[in-house]
């Protein structure tokens, strides 16, 4: 049972990773209709500034702001450049867009390995969260720990300030109906720098969760975790923050616990196997009732 | 007069909690034009959209030639005859008009699908017959140029031609004339004639109260999705009901 | 000439197997059916051989059809499963279906799990290659010709307008996918005799993005654009090696990007068609002569009949005069 415990609070944990990363795929795929490929790269750019924060002397804390800013920066440079001159096409389709942000994930991720020389640097763990603290007879690692309460304590930031600010609800609008936004007199625009910038910072979160619990980091740390952040979003439902958190967690514990008591074949297999049907019995994933768009 | 060849017979479609049409019957025969009117809002592309088997009625049928085809999907509808225009005009953007149009004359050809595209004879005879096509619709000084780059009012009659060109027995356009001058709504009515003429049923859904007075057979008159009136134009027009449905309380006007 | 073809064999023979794969992206795309599958089919086509040849010793010819045809008969259940979706939605689906297929693939017995199999008769000619192109490219040109070719770009189009002409859309998006899983197959296959080893990290995301490059950068207006593609992409790499793969890669992501703003449509693009018709005709008219016979005027599509051209001449207003019979 406690075994159980144990691996229920580490696939909480990873799933709150895949949350966090689900809900700035999410932002960005409901906001703009774009499925950015080069997300990863945010994430890998993003742990990276932190580290470069910890290595200078800063504070954990500080250096995660950096990591974040770094992410929140090349996520606005990424949509300001290819993203909305695309979007204002006439013959460009999402399917094309997509296909752009994997060459801009290319670039991305050509780049940072060129910067990091292809190494695979350690992480350090100092000023983080370790070992472990006995909750009713299991042991809980305390940066699992922080990782789940910093998730939680972001996501329901997110939600109310999607519900409660101005700019927040201009999001939600320019998400359900662009044209109704426009007709409303939003500017879309600023709902995509906003959901980019919003994206990128989660996103390189996402990826110091990931530096700090692995203790080691390289040009190629996001890479894995992109088609699981997909798969998080699509059986969550496109476009909706709930649904991303459902996603992840649903993946995270799904991974863990199939890894840990079925095989390890089965969890490699678990976050494709669930898309396709999440795609096929319902597209919407779990949680949305809008319709998806056929054709 | 022979038994009609489009039933509609008590069609009801509802929609997310709403009564897209209740209750809606009507009959179109042989070389008949049938009118479809009412206010925006009214359900007329809902039944366009029922009639043609993109949308499959809450209740009710439609019949084609006494055969069902409510239920059958758009495209075996099609198949069987059917054809129709779009109200927001769809064409395929950047091809030619002759391309748009020998493109609606996929039923023409016929093969079954192994036999590919082996027979030339046939290609040039349904290429032949499309330029036909073309010069009676009067666009074949369009023909070789993109759809995308011509004027609202030609693109609208290439998309009459790409749906004559499936050589259908009932064609539904839906706002045919939208935004077209007084010119090209004329040349639209004769042309619109001539299909019933040569025996094509057609079901005319439209707003402007001329045209469909002038070429119209009988009128169906639809509000919130239900069946006001149904006879001749003159009936139709005359009608308080009909008049208030239309012109609606001042405060819309 | 013998000399050049002997000493980069290898290049030539990974070019053309690469054009089969990127044939396989084309056939889908060009029905509106954004597919991503193909690595994983071509995982399938050759997994089927490499199992047939080594464990059944099965000649290898067979082999080759019958992972062509297993690619064909996957990509037929996928498509059935995908039928609905479309856009990103299926481009999601067809890629998770072939992602598992290659982690199904890596963890069965029989396919040696993550060791893959090695040892797989190397019985590899190019003209296999060169003659299943040609046989593509005939296929694809009478599809092109056809009514056929008319429907699948109707329904990549505007799918609503095919069905309501009477085009079985459903049909003709699982018959592209179909064509897309043998050509993929085939590409496995040929690769698994041509390289003698196979194992699971071969097909991975990098494969994907180079053969969606090219398909792309080749267009889905003709089949010709993604065949010459990725034969020119294919020699450009080669040249460019010398630079790095750093280097190359960078560039092939900016690539890929400045195309999706330039021809969105690749490079089929009837645009880009056009302008470059346009081009060629003010370049000819500055080369001509003064005094002499204006030119013919640009033919603006491919597959036009003789009539249209004179249709398309310069008496534009005398439709009866011109109408041929």
């Amino acid at each position: 049972m406690s075994y159980f415990a144990q691996q229920l609070v580490n696939g909480i944990a990873l799933g709150s990773v895949f949350a966090v990363l689900a809900l700035g795929v999410s932002l960005v795929w409901g906001v703009l209709d774009v499925l950015n490929f080069s997300h990863a790269q945010f994430m890998t750019w993003g742990v990276f500034g932190t580290a470069f924060g910890i290595s200078h002397g800063l504070p954990v804390v500080v250096a995660i702001v950096v990591g974040m800013l770094t992410g929140a920066t090349l996520a606005v440079i990424v949509e300001e450049v290819v993203i909305t001159p695309l979007k204002r096409r006439a013959h460009v389709d999402a399917s094309s867009i997509v296909v752009a942000t994997i060459g801009v994930a290319i670039v991305l991720e050509t780049v940072i390995k060129k910067l990091t020389h292809s190494e695979l640097r350690s992480f350090t763990s100092e000023g983080f969260p370790s070992g472990s603290i006995p909750v009713a007879g299991i042991s809980i690692g305390l940066l699992p720990l922080a990782i789940f309460l910093t998730s939680v304590v972001v996501m329901v930031a997110l939600a109310l300030w999607l519900a409660r600010t101005r700019l927040g609800r201009e999001l939600r609008t320019v998400a359900y109906s662009r044209e109704r936004a426009e007709i409303v007199g939003i500017n879309p625009r600023t709902s995509y720098v906003i959901a980019f910038v919003i994206s990128g910072a989660l996103a390189a979160l996402a990826g110091t969760f990931v530096g700090a619990e692995t203790a080691l980091i390289s040009y190629s740390s996001g890479d894995g975790l992109l088609l699981i952040t997909f798969a998080a979003v699509v059986i969550g439902g496109m476009g909706s923050i709930p649904g991303a958190v459902l996603g992840g967690l649903v993946l995270g514990i799904g991974q863990v616990l199939t890894a840990a008591f079925i095989s390890q074949s089965v969890s490699d297999v678990l976050a494709f196997g669930l898309m396709v049907i999440v795609l096929l019995v319902r597209p919407t994933g779990l949680l949305r009732r809008q319709a998806v768009s056929r054709a | 007069m022979s038994s009609p060849l489009l039933v509609v017979d008590h069609v009801s479609h509802h929609f997310q909690g709403l009564a897209a049409l209740t209750d809606v019957s009507l009959t179109v025969g042989g070389g008949e034009i049938v009118g479809l009117v009412g206010p925006n809002g009214a359900g007329k592309t809902t039944l366009v959209n029922v009639i043609t088997g993109n949308i499959r009625p809450s209740a009710g049928k439609v019949a084609l030639d006494g055969r069902r085809i409510s239920g059958l999907g758009m495209y075996r509808v099609a198949r069987a005859g059917v054809a129709r225009t779009f109200q927001n005009l769809r064409l395929l953007e950047g091809y030619s008009v002759f391309d748009n149009v020998l493109t609606g004359r996929h039923r023409a050809f016929g093969r079954p699908w192994w036999a590919l595209g082996i027979s030339r004879s046939v290609e040039r005879k349904q290429r032949r017959e499309v330029f036909s096509l073309l010069e009676e619709t009067n666009l074949l000084e369009y023909a070789a140029a993109d759809v995308a780059s011509l004027p609202y009012g030609v693109r609208r009659r290439v998309e009459v031609a790409r749906a004559l060109a499936a050589q259908p027995r009932l064609i539904l356009f839906d706002e045919p004339t939208a935004g077209m001058t007084r010119g090209e709504s004329t040349a639209v009515a004769r042309l619109i004639k001539a299909t019933a003429e040569s025996g094509l049923s057609v079901v005319l859904v439209e707003h402007d109260v001329a045209l469909v007075s002038e070429v119209c057979d009988r009128v169906v008159v639809l509000d919130w999705g239900k069946q006001l009136l149904t006879g001749a134009p003159t009936e139709v027009w005359a009608d308080e009901r009909v008049r208030t449905a239309y012109l609606g309380t001042a405060s819309e006007a | 000439m013998l000399e050049w073809f002997s000493a980069n064999q290898f290049f030539i023979d990974n070019t053309l197997i690469t054009t089969v794969l990127v044939m396989s992206f084309f056939v889908a795309l060009q029905a509106g059916v954004f597919s991503l599958a193909s690595v994983g089919l071509m995982a399938v086509g050759g997994y089927m051989t490499a199992v047939l040849t080594t464990t059944y010793h099965v000649p290898v010819v067979e082999g080759i059809f019958a992972g062509a045809l297993a690619g064909g008969v996957m990509a037929g259940i996928f498509g059935l499963a995908v039928a609905r979706l479309s856009g990103i939605y299926l481009a999601l689906a067809t890629f998770a279906l072939g992602q598992s297929a290659i982690v199904i693939i890596g963890e069965l017995k029989i396919t040696n799990a993550q060791q893959g199999i090695l040892g797989i008769p190397v019985l590899y000619t190019t003209a296999w290659t060169v003659v299943g192109l040609l046989v593509a490219a005939a296929v694809f040109e009478v599809i092109r010709r056809s009514s056929h070719g008319r429907a699948f770009r109707a329904v990549r189009v505007d799918e609503v307008v095919a069905k309501s002409i009477g085009i079985n859309a459903g049909a003709y998006r699982l018959g592209a996918l179909v064509l897309s899983g043998l050509l993929a197959g085939f590409a496995g296959a040929l690769n698994a005799h041509e390289i003698g080893v196979i194992s699971p990290d071969q097909y991975n995301f990098g494969v994907l993005v180079l053969g969606l490059t090219y398909a792309m950068v080749g267009g889905v207006e003709h089949w010709a654009g993604p065949m010459l593609a990725s034969v020119a992409l294919g020699i450009f790499r080669e040249q460019a090696r010398g630079v790095g793969t750093d280097i190359e890669d960078a560039a092939y992501g900016v690539l890929l990007v400045v195309l999706i703003f330039l021809a969105p449509r690749g490079l089929g693009d009837r645009r880009v068609v056009r302008g470059f018709a346009r081009l060629s005709s003010l370049v000819r008219s500055r080369l001509r002569p003064p005094g002499s016979r204006p030119p013919p005027p640009t033919p603006l599509a491919t597959d036009r009949s003789s009539n249209e051209r004179a249709i398309a001449g310069p008496s534009v207003g005398a439709s009866g005069a011109e109408r041929k019979t």
